[in-house]
């Protein structure tokens, strides 16, 4: 079992750690040099007492990346959590066909990323897109905008399909947690002629908490990792290059195998890391409960 | 202080109709219990009167007054439920306290009366503990304390002890009968299908069944005088024994307790002892007559019967019911 598990998951993760390590490229992974810490930092002296650091640590670009996947994924997280917790409620509610609508709404969910980057891809096209299209028509802009492109918008754009797609995820894991809660409950608060807001406040929301916070868990992990989106929607775009993206261009497009080997152990440092500071968080909010 | 009069209520859901024009008046401190078989509408008509469910067609008076439109705060209720229905996340005070309207009460004097209440239910050591943290007698008694703190005019219960095992069952069943006696101007409504409950805790019994009202009355009249089959097999226990005449018209009625075990030759029947049950202070003997039909006699431990003796039996003549084909006196 240890041993599948070592070579499944470990012994890849340890190349990669080591080829950041060394001056590898893509054509040359057999025939190795050990470079220590150059890919990550790298003091160059220009032997008049003028030097320049190099590497992955002081890469603007790599930092442009760090921060477009952390603010990626907290404004994605946010909106699909804010927008599935209402689904959810929604979903939660009696009316008649509501399993047609439940299976309905996890439609963008189940559709593969790339095809729906590409379906978007097309409607935002900023001269034959239905979205400026429409837009124009009903005069909320004056001229198209190239969405995915410019550099205002793209960040936009790409949030805009993750919180399409994703919400639908989030409402599900929501809504199970609200199928959690007892229905008498609902009918006490009623007795005592509780408003429905405060049970809300009161009641609903600090019974599927714990339910919503692995949802938020998983769901920023995931968005983390956030590639095929971004890679399709908005190829080699500084607004919106993430770390996995930023990894994969170093690793294959640019022919720099060890420092796309040495950002994507920082990614997977950088993810760990706040994995751990999530559940730690969520430990001691548990262990205030109880 | 809330008297209660049901007029030509019925309730539909969708197009199935589960209440047929119920009518009923409840006095003020009266304790009224619904008794019925699972399905014949019990918790319905607790929940038209409570206000969680609407009245489809009739009128709901509160002293005097139509109460079809008000919410359960305006009719004064307070509702025990049979799952309990405590907050799962607040601890026994909060579960108290929450939604307890403070109009007529200061910040300390609903204090004062929640830990009041929980002393009179011994649960006062509970208060900070969790809803899962308590036995099952435990959470009923907080059941009934956050109904209790609200004052109702109008106590709700819906089989609060169904969820107990028997002997806590036989203490809480005391609990709220000396509940009523504290509160006698207080208007009690209990439902449950355990007919010793209703035995024991009613003023009055109603006795329902598939969304009708067979019969309404004392224990002791349902008991003496039930006015068809239905309600003269529900009420008793063990159960009444109903014998077919020979005619296969008419039927006789008549309780384990008011047969006597006879010789064989005398008495109206004669049968064969198929089982005996002793349970101490009295037995049970199931007697099988010619005609298939099973009779059960209670006896005291003082008469001797063995396993397939021929014996006869003798009916108590008074006590003694008619019903015909229909299950209707006669
Ligand atoms: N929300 C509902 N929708 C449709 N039918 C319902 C609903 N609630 C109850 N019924 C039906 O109404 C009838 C009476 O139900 P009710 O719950 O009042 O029975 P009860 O006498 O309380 O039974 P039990 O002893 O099992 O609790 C049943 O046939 C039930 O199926
Ligand atoms: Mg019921």
């Amino acid at each position: 079992m240890l041993l599948v598990l070592a070579a499944v998951a470990a012994y890849p993760l340890f190349r990669t750690f080591y080829f950041g390590f060394t001056d590898a490229s893509l054509d040359m992974l057999d025939s190795v040099n050990w470079v220590g810490f150059r890919n990550y930092l790298e003091w160059v002296d220009y032997g008049d007492g003028e030097g320049e650091f190099f590497g992955l640590l002081v890469d603007e670009v790599w930092w442009q990346s760090v921060w477009n996947t952390l603010y990626f994924s907290f404004v994605s997280v946010s909106f699909e959590t804010f927008f599935g917790l209402i689904v959810a409620l929604v979903l939660n509610a009696n009316f008649a066909g509501r399993g047609i609508v439940r299976a309905a709404v996890l439609i963008p969910w189940a559709i593969p990323t790339t095809v729906s980057a590409k379906m978007w891809a097309w409607m935002m096209h900023d001269q034959f897109g239905i979205l400026n299209d429409l837009l124009m028509k009903l005069h909320v802009i004056s001229e198209p905008i190239a969405w995915t492109a410019s550099s205002d918008t793209a960040m936009l754009a790409v949030l805009m399909v993750d919180i399409w797609k994703t919400t639908p995820f989030m409402a599900l894991l929501i809504l199970a947690g609200l199928q959690m809660v007892p229905r008498d409950i609902y009918e006490a608060a009623k007795i005592d002629g509780v408003h429905p807001v405060k049970v809300f406040f009161k009641v609903t929301l600090p019974i599927i908490r714990p339910a919503i916070v692995v949802a938020i868990i998983f769901r920023a992990l995931d968005a983390m990792r956030v590639f095929d989106l971004i890679y399709v929607l908005t190829p080699a775009n500084d607004d919106t290059r993430t770390m996995s993206v930023f990894a994969r261009e170093y690793l294959f497009d640019f022919d720099k195998f060890a420092y796309g080997s040495a950002a994507s152990t920082l990614l997977f440092l950088i993810i760990g890391g706040v994995t751990i500071t999530i559940f730690a968080m969520g430990k001691t909010n548990v262990g205030r409960e109880n | 202080m809330a008297e209660l009069q049901l007029e030509n209520i019925s309730k539909n859901f969708g197009s199935i109709k589960v209440i047929h024009d119920v009518s009923l008046a409840v006095q003020q401190g009266e304790f009224v219990v619904f008794v019925g078989p699972s399905g014949s509408g019990k918790s319905t008509m607790l929940r038209l009167i409570a206000g969680l469910e609407d009245i489809s067609s009739g009128t709901l008076k509160i002293d005097g007054q139509v109460a079809n439109d008000l919410t359960p705060v305006q009719r004064g209720i307070a509702m025990v439920f049979q799952s309990y229905a405590l907050y799962p996340h607040m601890n026994v005070y909060d579960n108290m306290a929450f939604g307890l309207r403070r109009h007529n009460m200061s910040k300390t004097e609903a204090d004062a009366h929640i830990r009041d209440t929980a002393r009179s239910l011994d649960i006062e050591q509970y208060l900070d503990r969790l809803p899962r943290q308590l036995s099952g007698g435990q959470r009923q008694r907080v059941a009934i304390g956050r109904a209790i703190v609200r004052q109702p005019k109008l106590f709700l219960f819906d089989e609060p002890l169904s969820n107990l095992d028997a002997a806590l069952r036989v203490n809480t069943r005391l609990e709220i009968a000396k509940l009523h006696e504290r509160m006698p101007d207080t208007t009690m409504i209990y439902v449950t299908h355990d007919q010793i409950e209703a035995m024991t805790l009613a003023d009055r019994i109603v006795v329902m069944n598939h969304g009708n009202i067979e019969q309404v009355g004392t224990p002791m009249e349902l008991y003496h005088n039930p006015v068809n089959q239905f309600v003269a097999e529900f009420i008793g226990s063990p159960k009444m024994n109903i014998i077919q005449d020979e005619n296969a018209v008419e039927k006789t009625g008549i309780r384990p307790e008011h047969i006597e075990l006879v010789a064989d030759g005398q008495g109206q029947w004669r049968g064969k002892v198929e089982a005996i049950e002793e349970l101490g202070a009295e037995t049970l003997v199931f007697v099988r007559l010619p005609t298939e039909e099973l009779v059960l006699v209670r006896v005291g431990d003082d008469q001797s019967v063995t396993r397939n003796d021929m014996v006869g039996l003798a009916p108590i003549e008074d006590k003694i019911l008619r019903f015909n084909r229909d299950g209707g006196r006669c």
